[in-house]
């Protein structure tokens, strides 16, 4: 561009200073070659310094990529918030529900990385829950006969989710070890506010197993192609606190100060693809005892073996992107440990101690990037998505309650105004499986951050 | 349990402070002299009496009525007639007395041991229970106390008993199904275990699992244990006792369900709505409060109770109180009015919203003196 510019305003005067040369037609055309002369002159002298600059522009490229390159660690965020409106029933006898608003800073999370070496990375992950504030359970065993405490009343939550060495012994092995994510279902994966569609994470995984859910122990992951296959052994989960309306979650031990490893557990995972990045199918696989994590260990015979299968999926072809995921669990011992949490001194699970022996929860979405739709330049996603969840599919003994048995059906979008930022809004419409409850609708927005320095 | 010490641990550092108060200001100000604050009371007597004759004994009258009432249902499914269906109606009216009576002093085993909401949870899970009475052909108590405490206790045999209570409280034994029975006779066996569980942990041993535990009497009875530190530890938690039910009875039995008007109110939160017996429980309630104050139960001989206590360092205070107790069952009582209404359908009645208005400023009078007259005296008590 420059150079045709300069070669424009040459000829221009050139053609000016033309005229008064007319007379004499040799001096002129001596007079044109000159100027050629010096035109071709001028054009290489602009060619050296075009080259010059872009070797400049190259150096100077090279160096911002050496500084990367040489930087070993890493700092990432992220954090989410919600506004949702939604029915609520008051109590199990209610059947009119009354509309209720709330908000939620859900989470901020702060995550530090830092490579060691090579070979050798530290990863930490602190997260701060709904605000941050917290109280851990204590149980004290020298207190009449065993009690649990809370030292202060719960407003949220200070945790640290994540805290492991990685050890990658080359392209096809890896070693995680310490306090881990535990990779059963995709929540695990799809936990950032750009990783999931929907204003809030999926519900349904949370009605059954802990959501993002995190053990000390060590995790073996193997890679060959696109297949990754890993096998964990991690501390299990605590009976205790194992409730009618979301089946094992809240067994996490992560109320507890100290996390009982009496019994540990086997999960194992196959990917093929990844879901992460839209292409990738998988199976994971869980089991453990959970008898002998319990503070009052005498109170259940049986081990109350826990199994957890799950399937899941992700495909994404041109704006489309479909996923989705089922689990099914079950729980040996159900009734005993049933009984045993009703009479626990202290534990207080008041009503809800009835537990699924069987549990299963599923969700599927669909959605399509809208971008280029409407030609914008940062993504705009329109999404469907479906939910099921029943915590108390099948109980040992008698009926198994049908007022946790529920679905929804959700539309919404998410847009994207920058890379780092995520606006949702979402309509949804709850159906429950109990006769006398008709649905409920629910309205969220939720805005989320996520960048990495 | 650790609130309750570090509550004891405050307010004997208080009293402690109050009492040593003055004399160090001595040093400073020779001519103050100590004020005469603080009494003297023997508690021995009256927590020995308490903890005996009123608590010990409740639980008992609890599980002996208990015991007649789960023999009334079991006459009831071997002989369903209209006479036994009453008789079974007023042995349930007869053990709500007693449980009533006892939320004036519900700590101990009945909150540590999870008793209350094995017997008295509610709101009744209406749709689970109808689902259970359809899907299920026969009901055992060894299944029934395995299930989610909202489908057994009180008011599941309450709601087998008297019906839905919607238009009224006479259920008939026509209505009652033959599986109705079995259910109520499997849910009221499950019912007087716990009492029994209860009563033993008073009198037996507080921990179940170790006969070896001494009885919850046992720590009342002789406070420096790691319960009670002393006796002030034990009066203090059966004042606090007296003042949670009042403020239970006020704030949330009563008020809940009255709201701030007749189109805000809500029946679906009365409690013993099914039989009509939501007004004789409200009363006994506050004559559970009456029993602990007075220390013995009405018609008996005088006896030693939290009464005494406020009159060794008040007798006005102490008269007080106890007309605030006899005025806040009076007003209970009164919301019924001159046609006996029900208090379901006195919610809804503008004149008998009055008198429930009453009844609620005459519990939030008593919970304050409780609070600021009574409790606040273990500061100036010198044990």
């Amino acid at each position: 561009m420059k150079v045709s510019l300069i070669q424009k305003s040459l000829l221009l005067a050139l053609a000016i200073s033309a005229p008064s040369y007319a007379s004499d037609k040799v001096v002129l055309e001596n007079a044109i070659k000159a100027q050629k002369q010096q035109l071709a002159e001028i054009e290489k002298k602009l060619a050296e310094l075009e080259a010059k600059q872009s070797q400049v522009v190259a150096l100077e490229h090279n160096k911002a990529n050496q500084i990367s390159a040489s930087k070993n660690w890493q700092l990432n965020s992220y954090g989410s918030i919600l506004y949702k409106s939604e029915e609520i029933f008051r109590n199990i006898q209610d059947t009119d529900p009354e509309r209720r608003a709330r908000t939620d800073i859900e989470r901020v999370v702060i995550e530090y990385v830092y490579d060691v070496n090579s070979k050798w990375q530290i990863e930490a992950e602190i997260e701060y829950e709904h605000g941050g504030t917290g109280a851990a359970l204590e149980y004290d065993g020298f207190e009449e006969f065993g009690e649990f405490e809370t030292e202060i009343e719960a407003g949220g939550e200070i945790i640290v989710e994540k805290l492991q060495a990685k050890y990658t012994h080359n392209d096809n092995f890896a070693i995680k070890m310490g306090h881990i994510f535990v990779p059963v279902g995709i929540g695990t994966d799809l936990h950032k506010p750009d990783e999931y569609l929907t204003t809030e994470r999926h519900w349904s995984e949370a009605s059954l197993i802990p959501q993002v859910w995190h053990e000390t122990g060590v995790n073996f992951i193997g890679k060959w192609q696109n297949i990754t296959a890993q096998a964990l052994v991690t501390t299990g989960l605590n009976s205790e606190y194992f409730r009618t309306y979301n089946w094992v979650a809240t067994g996490h031990q992560k109320r507890f100060e100290q996390v009982n490893a009496d019994d540990l557990a086997l999960t194992l995972r196959l990917d093929y693809g990844d879901i992460k990045k839209g292409k990738g199918v998988g199976f994971s696989f869980y089991t453990g005892d959970t008898t002998g994590n319990r503070n009052n260990s005498n109170k259940v015979e049986g081990d109350g073996n826990l199994t957890i299968f799950g399937i899941h999926g992700a495909y994404s072809y041109e704006n489309w992107l479909v996923r989705g995921q089922y689990l099914f669990g079950q729980l040996e011992d159900s009734q005993a440990i049933t009984n045993a949490n009703k009479t626990t001194p202290g534990l207080k699970p008041g009503n809800f101690a009835q537990l699924g022996s069987e549990a299963e929860s599923a969700f599927v979405e669909l959605a399509y990037n809208s971008q280029s739709l409407f030609n914008l330049s940062t993504p705009l996603y329109f999404f469907t998505g479906y939910e099921y969840a029943n915590p108390i599919k099948e109980v040992e003994q008698g009926n198994a309650t049908s007022r946790f048995d529920t679905q929804e059906i959700s539309i919404g979008v998410n847009y994207l105004p920058m890379k780092n930022l995520v606006f949702k809004a979402q309509v949804a419409e709850q159906m429950y499986a109990q006769d006398n409850l008709d649905n409920t609708s629910s309205f969220s927005l939720s805005m989320g951050y996520y960048f990495s320095i | 349990m650790k609130l309750h010490k570090s509550l004891i641990a405050l307010t004997v550092s208080t009293a402690l402070l109050a009492g040593c108060g003055s004399s160090s200001s001595s040093n400073d100000d020779k001519d103050v002299t100590p004020a005469p604050t603080g009494f003297s009371f023997q508690a021995t007597e009256m927590i020995t009496n308490l903890t005996n004759d009123v608590i010990v004994a409740g639980y008992e009258a609890l599980n002996d009525k208990a015991e007649i009432f789960v023999n009334a249902t079991q006459t009831l499914v071997n002989t369903p007639t209209a006479e036994n269906l009453a008789a079974a109606q007023q042995a349930w009216k007869d053990v709500r007395v007693p449980w009533e009576q006892g939320e004036a002093h519900i700590f101990g085993p009945v909150d540590a041991l999870s008793i209350d909401p094995h017997l008295d949870t509610w709101p009744l899970n209406t749709s689970d229970l109808s689902a259970l009475l359809a899907n299920q052909t026969s009901f055992s108590a060894d299944e029934i106390k395995n299930w989610n405490d909202d489908v057994q206790g009180f008011h599941t045999m309450e709601f087998l008993l008297f019906g839905d209570g919607v238009t009224d409280n006479d259920k008939s034994i026509d209505e009652m199904t033959e599986l109705e029975r079995e259910y109520l006779s499997a849910t009221a066996e499950v019912f007087k275990n716990h009492t029994q569980t209860l009563f033993d942990a008073w009198t037996v041993a507080n921990d179940p699992n170790d006969s070896a535990s001494p009885a919850y009497k046992d720590l009342l009875l002789d406070p420096n244990n790691d319960i009670y530190a002393s006796q002030l530890g034990v009066i203090e938690e059966l004042i606090n006792g007296m003042i949670g039910i009042v403020d239970e009875v006020g704030n949330g039995k009563i008020a809940e369900p009255f709201g701030t008007s007749i189109e805000t109110s809500d029946t679906s939160t009365v409690e013993s709505q099914y039989s009509w017996n939501s007004l004789v429980d409200f009363s006994d309630n506050i004559q559970g409060v009456q029993n602990v104050y007075r220390g013995e139960y009405p018609e008996q001989a005088d006896k030693q109770g939290i009464i005494d206590f406020v009159e060794a360092a008040d007798a006005t205070v102490a008269a007080r109180v106890d007309g605030e107790i006899e005025a806040a069952i009076a007003a209970i009582k009164a919301i019924a009015g001159d046609n006996n209404m029900p208090f379901r359908q006195a919610i809804g009645d503008e004149a008998a919203r009055e008198r429930i208005q009453t009844a609620i400023d005459a519990l939030t009078v008593l919970q304050s003196s409780l609070e600021n007259d009574v409790l606040t005296l273990l500061q100036q008590w010198q044990q």
